[in-house]
């Protein structure tokens, strides 16, 4: 009896160990593209410089990029990179911690978003424009691409912290929008060395 | 016939070789690293995921056997 019963016990079905959340999932496929995406870019902008080399770059009559001023938004996105991780940990301890250094990090990448809008201005006002050169297309390009990747992850992560802030958002939605958020971040010094300097 | 028309297309496929009209070694370099970078990238992400979610279920598998156990 007792070991017919034990037989039975092994031969139920287990249900199988959910390895990660769907929406994570998702995301960490979607990033895999964006990477290509960026890679793609990137790619074309080193061929093109190899092909420029003892030429005057950038061309003359075209504006510098603002090296150093990018400097500061670099600094403002890695930090909210970091402030993010900061507000993972807080959540995992009680999700309410998470709050402050989640709307931090929001803020951070607001700013981040807004200052490049202001150096676009700049630009555009001293001529580096999409059809100004070929300097001025990869810039607005790459550059641009980013962007529109940030604005993004900015809305999905103040959409995380409405959600927290009500107390319905859970640890797999919470990861998803952080996994796009260090994709932004990450993708950024790769950007800035390899189109600024 | 044959030749004319050869001599006619060759120099467009030359200029569509993206190489061929400007072969200095800077260029003919950035495209080999370039092709090797965006060949591996996708191998790696993907396989990168693959082991990570294989050693994962491991871990995983692991626990409930411990929990039957």
């Amino acid at each position: 009896m007792e070991a017919s019963t034990l037989t039975l016990a092994r031969r139920e079905p287990q249900p199988s160990p959910q390895l990660l959340a769907s929406s994570v999932l998702g995301m960490l496929l979607f990033v895999f593209t964006e990477i290509m995406l960026f890679s793609g870019l990137i790619s074309a902008h080193v061929i093109f410089l190899s092909g420029r080399v003892g030429e005057i770059w950038p061309p003359p009559g075209q504006p510098r990029l603002p090296f150093q001023e990018t400097a500061l938004n670099t600094t403002a996105l890695l930090v909210s990179g970091v402030v993010l991780l900061i507000a993972r940990l807080a959540y995992a301890k009680s999700p309410r911690r998470a709050l402050v250094p989640m709307a931090i990090s929001v803020l951070l990448g607001a700013f981040f978003v807004a200052a490049q809008g202001a150096e676009w201005l700049d630009l555009i006002r001293e001529g580096l424009t999409m059809t100004s050169s070929t300097y001025g297309a990869f810039f607005y390009l790459i550059v641009g691409t980013h962007a529109v990747h940030a604005v993004a992850a900015i809305f999905g992560l103040a959409w995380a912290w409405l959600r927290l802030r009500t107390g319905e958002l859970n640890s797999a939605h919470f990861d998803t929008v952080q996994i796009f958020w260090y994709f932004v971040v990450l993708v950024w010094p790769v950007i800035y060395f390899q189109v600024y300097v | 016939m044959l030749v004319l028309v050869l001599l006619v297309a060759l120099p467009e496929a030359i200029f569509a070789c993206p190489v061929c009209f400007d072969a200095s070694a800077e260029n003919r370099v950035a495209f080999l690293k370039t092709a090797i970078a965006l060949s591996v990238l996708p191998l790696g992400l993907v396989g990168g995921t693959g082991l990570w979610l294989r050693k994962r279920w491991r871990e995983l598998s692991g626990e409930s056997d411990e929990d039957l156990g």
